[in-house]
């Protein structure tokens, strides 16, 4: 028979699934957005967006309550103590990965539009970041110790692209609406890969 | 001057035939607090009590390998002397019935010559009772009798009593496992503040007490030390799995 510390740390480790779903399908859609060339399909998205954001703040909030309850109540030490203090940070950070993804549905909504060309070209940039976010996933909750060197490469990779894009953005007078949107969609992507580096890191 | 105040090699303890410690070696560094972890039965207090020799009441006791305290093999010396030094409080607080809270304090200062004059006994017992945050509680009833005070607060009196024969280590046998919490707080902080000036070694079978005093830990198991070393280190990456199992309350 499990004791009810095992039944409280299965049911953390449950609920921070459960929130890497709608991080996920975040990310996903964010995807989506960006490719979309129908109006009303990417306000369809934005509008998914929204509410998965907002589902993943009640999420968030009833995953760190239930650690903090689980740690007055158990009092871990060691190895639980060390995940259970790794995971406050992972539900963070997967808080967090999901409010960039609406900040790019933001910028797509109020920059983008203002210009005819597409954000078709940050599709495999905002690709690396859902890949990196899967490592990081599988490095946290499955052990697994090579995604976090692909989480690594990956962050180095969107770091240099986001570099190159501010120096393009520096070296011209007018800077293209287009330019604009892409920086700021690009600022979040490259947010959002330094979370999964956190997630990925915080394997204990 | 070693920088260990117990260095103990290979010390194997039988008692009646079984064996109770097996070839422990553990080292205590001078003015840190110590604390000897482990289940119920796992030879924490025998360990203790080859420290200042108690052992040797133990009927039947067989004792093997180094106890060094204080530079000097236990059974090189005077074991009296040795007490006088290595003094222990144990689980159960046992203060003098027949003798006042003052003269409880007083005695083994006394009897170790530590004041030289009526004040400076004076000073020493109230020194004492502050040091486990007593004396406002005692300082207008010191001619009263221990049966007046509270469980925790007797613990604290005797905790006062080890103090005031200003011993180079202090020997601690789970001293808040009677206790309330109220107390058990005030005892860990008064030793927290107390190692400036001694070596705590303390026994407990209570991981989140050790985590709350220690500077140093061990865990002790079956006899055998499975693994020691600094408190952080152990409570936030225990090496062994039977340390996990510990702290996780599974052992």
């Amino acid at each position: 028979m499990s004791s009810g510390r095992e039944v409280g740390l299965a049911g953390l480790e449950r609920n921070a699934k459960e929130m890497h779903k709608v991080t996920l399908g975040l990310l996903k859609r964010a995807l989506s957005l960006i490719v979309a060339k129908d109006p009303e399909e990417r306000e369809r998205l934005l509008r998914e967006i929204e509410d998965e954001v907002a589902l993943l703040d009640v999420l968030k909030r009833s995953s760190t309550e239930a650690i903090l309850v689980f740690t007055m109540r158990y009092q871990p030490l060691g190895r639980d103590f060390k995940w259970v203090h790794a995971l406050l940070g992972v539900v963070y950070d997967m808080f967090r990965i999901g409010r960039y993804c609406r900040e790019i549905a933001i910028a797509d909504r109020y920059v983008s539009r203002l210009s005819d060309e597409s954000l078709g070209d940050l599709k495999e940039v905002v690709e690396l970041a859902i890949e990196a976010y899967e490592n990081a996933y599988r490095a946290f909750f499955e052990g697994c110790s090579s995604c976090v060197d692909v989480v690594k490469e990956i962050d180095s990779k969107v770091d240099k692209l986001y570099l190159e894009l501010l120096k393009e953005v520096g070296s011209v007078k007018v800077v293209p609406t287009t330019t604009v949107a892409k920086t700021l969609v690009l600022r979040h992507v490259e947010r959002i890969v330094d979370h999964a580096v956190n997630i990925a890191l915080s394997d204990p | 001057m070693s920088a260990y105040a117990v260095e103990v090699e290979n010390l194997t303890v039988r008692i009646r035939g079984a064996e109770i410690l097996r070839n422990v070696t553990l080292r205590v560094r001078r003015n840190t607090i110590f604390v000897l972890m482990g289940p119920s039965g796992s030879g924490k207090s025998t360990f203790l009590r080859t420290l200042n020799r108690l052992i040797d009441f133990v009927d039947g006791a067989e004792v093997r390998g180094t106890v060094r305290v204080l530079g000097q093999d236990v059974y090189s010396v005077d074991p009296y002397r040795l007490r006088s030094r290595v003094v222990m409080v144990s689980q159960e607080p046992n203060p003098f019935p027949h003798m006042t809270i003052y003269d409880n304090v007083a005695l083994p200062a006394k009897l170790n010559r530590v004041a030289r004059s009526k004040q400076e006994l004076d000073e020493l017992v109230r020194w004492a009772l502050e040091r486990v945050m007593l004396w406002d509680e005692v300082k207008d009833r010191l001619r009263d009798y221990p049966h007046t005070l509270s469980g925790g607060q007797k613990q604290r009196l005797c905790l006062a009593r080890a103090l005031a024969a200003k011993p180079e280590i202090l020997l601690l046998d789970e001293p808040t496992a009677n206790i309330d919490p109220v107390n058990t707080i005030k005892i860990e902080e008064s030793l927290r503040n107390l190692r400036d000036e001694l070596t705590i070694i303390m026994v407990t079978h209570m991981p989140h007490q050790a985590a709350r005093v220690a500077d140093y830990v061990a865990l002790l198991y079956g006899g055998t030390v499975i693994e020691e070393g600094p408190a952080r280190e152990v409570f936030m990456n225990p090496r062994s799995e039977v340390t996990n199992r510990f702290l996780r309350g599974a052992l």
